[in-house]
């Protein structure tokens, strides 16, 4: 019980900030995307699971609350989440540099995938004029972001498991 | 829990077929079902304070990105200057809203014919591909789909969905967005665009397609909406050209618009409740 409202202030304060203080005062190329920050290192701690439910609760919110087309932002979070879940517990997961790369990875490939998806659903879209003005500075950010959560939900996690393991 | 654990490629595959399904359902009928609604009221108001709340953490940041002057300053009075920032910062903020309560005041004034209901600015899609917001009225203020929003300056865009107290908004840069324009001068008509992905790179921009080619537009000319469709009354200003092009493969022109209000910091809104009565 405490875990899922620990998991659903998580999804509230994500949308919150992202659509609030991120969405109108930082330029676009300046923004990190805190749903992907959270999941690249989620998922390369614990898995897809919690990372996948996740995405799909912070997508589903912003999808009713800011999408024209509902269920396209939860889907896309959902397979970040299934994509970065991969490298879970590799030996070289547990590296804050490739937690970086992975944000940095997943930011691109969130936009690669609404591309594709709106794409299927029939909307023209211009993906090179974002490409390198505003997607790549925002996905330095988002790895750059990524280091500090993926660390102290590492350190989080580990307490946990030792203090399971105590008991 | 334990069936994702016990059954991942079952359970992805599950919740990637209910979420197509959902984008599919949503994409053709275009609204807004019972879940989304209970959705959208638990969570708006919790937008809406957060965005109160961070008024000043606003201006922090648009001091952050706008004004690299702070980043040479004396370091010795650098503490002194964030204490005088943070109440210039407030003070800022509240003088911005009354600045922008008197412009809506000014316009209402001004058209008496419009019945406006104002609301504030909850959140913002921070996704390229959509320049949709949200509001913090709804069905209960008398809200419905196809309202006119407006902005003191000019058109903002126009209400997508409707929930119990929060409303979704399209901008007239969202790539789905369509108004009939018209030039001010020269009385051609047209039709004006947004382009999401081009107004996140290179600022807000529209183009307005249909143009006549024999047409003599010029940078500065007024667009205007022309009152066809229906949706958005005669005459609210959209913007105006900043230039000029011939559109792929045929004879007619493309002109390129800046929007008459800056959508970037839009905090406030006037949703023109008659403006399909005004228009007839």
């Amino acid at each position: 019980m405490k875990r899922f409202l620990l998991w659903t202030l998580a999804v509230i304060a994500t949308v919150a900030l992202q659509t609030t203080v991120l969405a109108r005062y930082v330029p676009a190329a300046f923004r990190p995307e805190l749903a992907v920050v959270v999941i690249t290192a989620v998922s390369l701690v614990a898995g897809s699971t919690y990372s996948g439910l996740y995405g799909i609760a912070c997508g589903i919110i912003v999808d009713v609350l800011l999408s024209t087309i509902v269920g396209i932002e939860a889907l896309t979070l959902f397979f970040i989440a299934l994509a970065t879940g991969f490298f879970c517990r590799k030996y070289y997961a547990s590296n804050i540099v490739f937690a970086a790369l992975a944000g940095f990875a997943a930011r691109f490939l969130k936009e690669v995938v609404t591309v594709l998806l709106l794409m299927l659903f029939g909307r023209s879209v211009d993906f090179m004029s974002v490409l390198l003005p505003v997607l790549l500075p925002s996905a330095v950010f988002t790895g750059l972001l990524t280091i500090p959560v993926f660390w102290l939900y590492k350190g989080v996690s580990q307490n946990r498991l030792r203090r399971a393991r105590y008991e | 829990m334990q069936f994702i654990k016990n059954h991942p490629i079952w359970s992805a595959l599950i919740v990637v077929a209910v979420l197509f399904i959902i984008i599919l359902i949503t994409s053709v009928s275009g609204r807004t079902t019972v879940a989304e609604d209970v959705i959208g009221t638990v969570v708006s108001p919790v937008e809406s304070g957060v965005t109160a709340a961070t008024g000043g953490i606003g201006e922090w940041f648009k001091g952050l990105f706008g004004q690299s002057q702070l980043q040479v300053e004396n370091a010795e009075l650098r503490e002194q200057i964030a204490q005088l920032q943070a109440q210039i910062a407030l003070l800022g903020d509240l003088r911005n809203e009354n600045a922008s309560l008197r412009e809506i005041a000014n316009f209402v004034e001004d058209n008496p014919s419009y019945d406006i209901i104002t609301a504030r600015v909850t959140a913002k899609n921070s996704s390229y591909w959509f320049d949709t917001f949200t509001i913090n009225a709804g069905r209960s203020a008398g809200i419905a789909v196809d309202m006119v929003v407006m902005a003191p300056d000019g058109l903002v865009g126009r209400v997508i969905d409707v929930g119990a107290n929060w409303s979704k908004v399209q901008s007239i840069i969202d790539s789905e967005s369509s108004v009939s324009g018209m030039i001010e001068r020269t009385r051609d008509i047209g039709v004006v665009r947004g382009s999401s992905e081009s107004s996140a790179a290179s600022g807000a921009r529209c183009s307005m397609f249909y143009l006549p080619f024999d047409n003599d537009l010029v940078p500065g000319d007024a667009v205007l909406t022309s009152g066809l469709g229906g949706v958005f009354p005669r005459g609210l200003v959209i913007g105006e050209v900043i230039e000029v092009s011939r559109a792929e493969g045929s004879t007619d022109r493309v002109a390129m618009i800046e929007p008459a209000v800056d959508l970037s910091s839009l905090e406030e809104v006037m949703i023109i409740t008659n403006a399909s009565e005004v228009s007839k």
